[in-house]
């Protein structure tokens, strides 16, 4: 069985249709990558993938190890094991990492029946994940993103996967906004998570990414539909000739 | 000057009406004139109505049809200890205060007190020493123009005078705790403290404010704080009445040269609770923060009126206050910064959030700025919302239930202000309050506005 599996996939905002029919399966220890222009449905697949409000599922399904993902809120997916690396990590004045960190970590371990994570111990996870990511260990003291450079965000997005082990990881254009030494380490820190139990959705505009996390497959997003599917060259080949010919065909 | 023995508007006035030549320092000409002008003040006016614009937002209504005795009347009210649930800050001397009273008996032993500080009952103070407040006692707060002096004023007998001397140092903390209590009838007291922190002196002094549960009681204490050049005070005010009490308070600051003054007022309890503060910045290089958080449910009322008065130049001020409504509860802000004539390179900031758990509350906010000099940085802002959606979800986008998320990102709101604490005994106090408050808050986070 297919870890991930969109069926048909429709969805509208506000009674427009931006998904119109997509159809995707990923296999444990795939990793997948959807590109297209802007303003094409990638950042709407994301987030109607972890469960953001505002998103109507007019036809078909999405299932996580054969669960419907769709009928559930979107801290019950985390727990099954989506996560979303958001392309604007959101900064929360207030809520130290540390805290933020530590209560999504307990979540996931009681759902999977386990004992909350001593403080101790906490901490010593949190620091070897963020060494590893060249994170400066004070960040986790700091509140959630506040004063972040962009940068640091897509780190913290890392952390916090490295942190959750998610089945379903979405990375939604985690290289904007990344200068080439980050998007080195960065991409170590999602390559270092490739394992035969999880699968990866790489979202991004550009093919930079895709020389550092090297997908299996590759698709083209385009007017809400998936218009063409290959292996990675796919993703040479649209940063050679860009997305001018899916837009002759559309018209 | 008219003395008024009886008048039908005066709060309290026919049970306080023969009181004033008993009370403590009356053979004094000028603490006689303070009452006797606040009396008149309160005799013309009486309780102030929403048509006056400084009390536009607050309603007295039924305060004043509730039957106050003052708590020194009342022979059925025993005090034998604090709350269990007050906060209590570890290392810090405790003085207690029973409507109004000094108790010696449940403070610290005042040999006990840290060096260069000095705690005397006001109405010791009063009949042994007048003189010794002369130009202080009544100095920065306008007994004679403004209600909630006014009425502390008229009545002034209790309190305490704390002096932090020189040689005060940082352990030299002070917790003073204002207890209420009523007995088989409503009762009001007025305590008044005078704070004065010496040239170069270093203080702190936590002012706590509980009620033991009965009766409803109403509590109208008065601060005169002097901070003089160079010297250094932290001034954290926690409200947190009991259930069915009114507070009705006053601050008023003045801050010397290259003086620092940091305030934090909390405001969690009562049913009806007005914190104002005033802030002379009268010399070169005095620095204040008076910052404050509110947090009401059910049929709350807080308001917090701040004023901050650059008088010369070269001062700097900030105020960051952050509220969070539930039930049908009703917050008000009213702020305003006057940068006097020539009082050039001012730096004055303020801003007040409040957020909203539900459709039910009322928030009213009136921040002004009144700048007359024209080198000068000065910004407010005013804000008021519910929950934002976004930051919701991505906090559940990581496994959190919605029930913690919203708990996390109401603490986060209100720690985003407590943080700026740099007392770090204070702001665990104040931290650990506002956790509490929220647990008990499990209705008020389900997301009624969703």
């Amino acid at each position: 069985m297919a870890l991930v599996d969109i069926e048909n996939l429709h969805i509208s905002v506000d009674g427009k249709e931006i998904l119109k029919g997509i159809d995707l399966t990923l296999n444990g220890g795939e990793v997948h990558a959807i590109m297209g222009p802007n303003g094409t449905g990638k950042s709407t697949l994301s987030y109607v993938l972890a469960g953001r409000d505002g998103y109507e599922v007019t036809q078909g399904s999405v299932k996580l190890d054969g669960t419907d993902l769709l009928a559930m809120e979107p801290d019950e997916r985390a727990r099954a094991g989506v996560f979303l690396a958001f392309q604007y990590p959101l900064e929360i004045p207030g809520v130290t990492t540390s805290n933020f960190l530590k209560t999504a970590l307990n979540a996931k371990r009681r759902a999977a029946g386990e004992d909350e994570i001593d403080a101790m111990e906490f901490l010593k996870l949190v620091r070897s994940k963020m060494k590893a990511l060249e994170m400066a260990d004070d960040m986790i003291k700091r509140p959630l993103n506040v004063g972040f450079s962009g940068g640091e965000k897509k780190r913290a997005e890392v952390l916090q996967m490295s942190l959750l082990e998610p089945t379903f990881a979405i990375l939604d254009e985690t290289d904007s906004g990344l200068d080439i030494d980050a998007l080195k380490i960065v991409s170590d820190g999602v390559n270092a998570l490739r394992d035969p139990s999880r699968a990866f959705l790489v979202i991004t505009h550009y093919q930079r990414l895709l020389r550092y996390i090297v997908p299996d497959h590759v698709h083209v997003l385009f007017a809400g539909r998936i218009v063409e599917s290959g292996d990675k060259s796919l993703a040479d080949t649209l940063e050679a000739e860009g997305y001018a010919r899916y837009e002759s065909a559309a018209a | 000057m008219t003395i008024v023995t009886k008048d039908k508007t005066h709060p309290f006035g026919d049970l306080y009406a023969n009181a004033a030549g008993a009370l403590p320092g009356a053979n004094e000409a000028w603490v006689d004139g303070l009452r006797q002008t606040a009396r008149a003040f309160l005799g013309a006016d009486g309780f102030p109505t929403r048509r006056v614009e400084a009390w536009k937002y607050t309603s007295l209504n039924e305060l004043k049809k509730t039957d106050f005795i003052p708590a020194g009347k009342a022979d059925d009210i025993d005090v034998t200890a604090l709350p269990v649930t007050a906060p209590v800050i570890d290392g810090a001397f405790k003085i207690v205060l029973a409507n109004g009273v000094v108790r010696s008996d449940l403070s610290d032993d005042l040999s006990a007190l840290p060096d260069g500080v000095s705690i005397e009952p006001l109405n010791t103070v009063l009949a042994k020493d007048a003189a010794s407040l002369k130009n202080r006692l009544g100095g920065l707060v306008a007994g004679g123009a403004s209600f909630i002096p006014a009425l502390n004023t008229a009545y002034m007998e209790h309190g305490a005078v704390i002096r932090f001397r020189a040689q005060a140092g940082s352990d030299a903390r002070i917790q003073l705790f204002s207890v209420g209590a009523a007995g088989a009838r409503a009762v009001a007291f007025h305590p008044r403290l005078m704070v004065i922190a010496d040239k170069g002196a270093k203080g702190t002094l936590v002012e706590t404010h509980v009620g033991l549960p009965g009766q409803p009681y109403l509590t109208n204490p008065v601060s005169e704080v002097y901070v003089e050049s160079g010297a250094e005070l932290g001034h954290y005010i926690i409200v947190g009445e009991d259930g069915d009490a009114a507070h009705l308070g006053q601050t008023a600051v003045s801050a010397g040269e290259g003086s620092a003054y940091r305030s934090f007022t909390l405001s969690l309890g009562g049913h009806l609770v007005r914190r104002e503060i005033t802030v002379r910045l009268e010399d070169e290089g005095a620095d204040v923060q008076v910052d404050g958080a509110y947090a009401l449910t059910a049929a709350q009322h807080s308001g917090i009126s701040s004023e901050v008065l650059h008088l010369v130049p070269d001062t700097h001020s900030s105020q960051v206050i952050k509220g969070v409504l539930g039930g049908k509860s009703h917050g008000v802000f009213q702020g305003r910064i006057h940068v006097a004539r020539g009082a050039q390179r001012t730096d004055g900031r303020q801003l007040h959030k409040a957020l909203l758990l539900n459709r039910g509350p009322e928030v009213d906010s009136k921040p002004e700025l009144e700048i007359y000099a024209d080198d000068v940085q000065c910004a407010h802002g005013a804000a008021t919302g519910e929950m934002d959606h976004d930051h919701l979800f991505y906090l559940m986008s990581r496994g959190i239930d919605e029930h913690t998320a919203r708990a996390m990102l109401v603490e986060g709101f209100l720690d985003d202000v407590i943080f700026n604490i740099a007392d770090d005994a204070v702001q665990g106090m104040i931290h650990d309050m506002v956790k509490a408050w929220l647990a008990r808050q499990t209705d008020l986070l389900t997301g009624a506005s969703s």
